[in-house]
């Protein structure tokens, strides 16, 4: 726990404000790491070292910005350090690029196998999968963008990057996906292409 | 514009996140590009399927306790670490810290200076300061 006692000017002080907003955030925090991770245990993990990182950054906090949007751009930059660390950080090559620029993927070819057949539950799988394939900047990108709602502009500060930046990650991350989906589950994603 | 173009700028357009006068030209591409069409409903769909996907299930209930857990010690160590960094810096000031003079010394020098004073209290009486007598103050040639 962390102290829970008011100073003499009897407010409360950084550690008390910080649980607080750590507890109204951290399931929403949980939500971003497991898109990234596709683990919920690596997903505690990287949750639990962004907020001890947090902490210890606390006093540059700027209130203007939403501490939410504050944690993910903390969560981003944990994640491509755990990465690193694990020796897992996927590194773009012009040898594999295709002739559109945009990075190949290495797609796991789901329809031949039996027993396989998407269904909504196990589609969503294959979307996690596909998510965990991207690279991981286009990911945080398509994350905050497609699931968590952010406008390019608060991407924008997330990522501590431009709103052109932005623009073509989540542009290059949406069509990496429909690549992927269209090789591991062509007839689940075909549904929702027919549907338009 | 060709579709190269409009089609690296369908994300943007599927999202309402660029200019009026682009989004009007981007329209107007895709109302007579069938390519085109084909792509942004592509995107269209991929954007759908993220929209679409279940809330992500509630983390362990002990999340938050590890968090605070994982703070508490970070500190700690923080301080360890903090103490182990100063110990060489204490270990120097104690060493080369300066000592105070011996007392003896102090009151030799000042038994030498007051001695120096009464000296020149003397001689500036019209004494000779070391033996004492009066000194002879010529006042002109002849006097001596």
């Amino acid at each position: 726990m962390l102290s829970w006692v008011k100073n003499q000017e009897g407010t409360f002080d950084r550690s008390v404000h910080f649980e607080r907003l750590m507890r109204d955030s951290y399931r929403q925090a949980y939500s971003v790491a497991y898109r990234l991770t596709g683990d919920s245990a690596d997903a505690e993990d990287l949750v639990q070292e962004a907020f001890v990182r947090a902490y210890r950054f606390f006093h540059r906090y700027d209130e203007k910005l939403p501490f939410s949007s504050w944690m993910y751009r903390i969560i981003a930059n944990a994640h491509i350090d755990l990465i690193r660390r694990k020796g897992k950080i996927k590194t773009s090559s012009l040898d594999h690029t295709g002739s559109d620029g945009l990075q190949a993927l290495e797609v796991p070819d789901f329809t031949n196998v039996p027993g396989t057949e998407m269904v909504n539950g196990s589609f969503s799988e294959t979307v996690q999968d596909g998510l965990n394939q991207m690279n991981s900047e286009f990911r945080m990108a398509v994350i905050l963008a497609d699931i968590e709602g952010l406008s390019y502009e608060e991407v924008a500060e997330v990522m501590e990057t431009s709103v052109g930046t932005v623009r073509s990650r989540i542009h290059r991350g949406r069509v990496q996906l429909r690549s992927f989906l269209l090789k591991a589950a062509p007839e689940s994603y075909g549904r929702y292409v027919n549907v338009l | 514009m060709s579709c190269k173009t409009i089609q690296a700028k369908l994300s943007a357009y599927l999202d309402g996140e660029m200019s009026g006068s682009e989004m009007q030209s981007t329209r107007s591409h895709i109302n007579r590009c069938q390519a085109c069409q084909t792509e942004l409903n592509g995107l269209k769909s991929v954007q759908m399927i993220l929209r679409g996907l279940p809330s992500v299930q509630d983390p362990s209930e002990m999340l938050p306790a590890r968090i605070s857990q994982s703070i508490v010690s970070t500190k700690r160590t923080n301080l360890r670490f903090g103490l182990l960094l100063a110990l060489p810096a204490v270990v120097l000031a104690v060493v080369f810290y300066p000592r105070p003079r011996p007392l003896v010394k102090v009151q030799n020098r000042d038994l030498a200076i007051n001695r120096q004073l009464a000296q020149d209290q003397i001689f500036d009486s019209g004494a000779d300061s070391t033996l004492g007598a009066s000194l002879v103050h010529y006042t002109n040639f002849q006097g001596r």
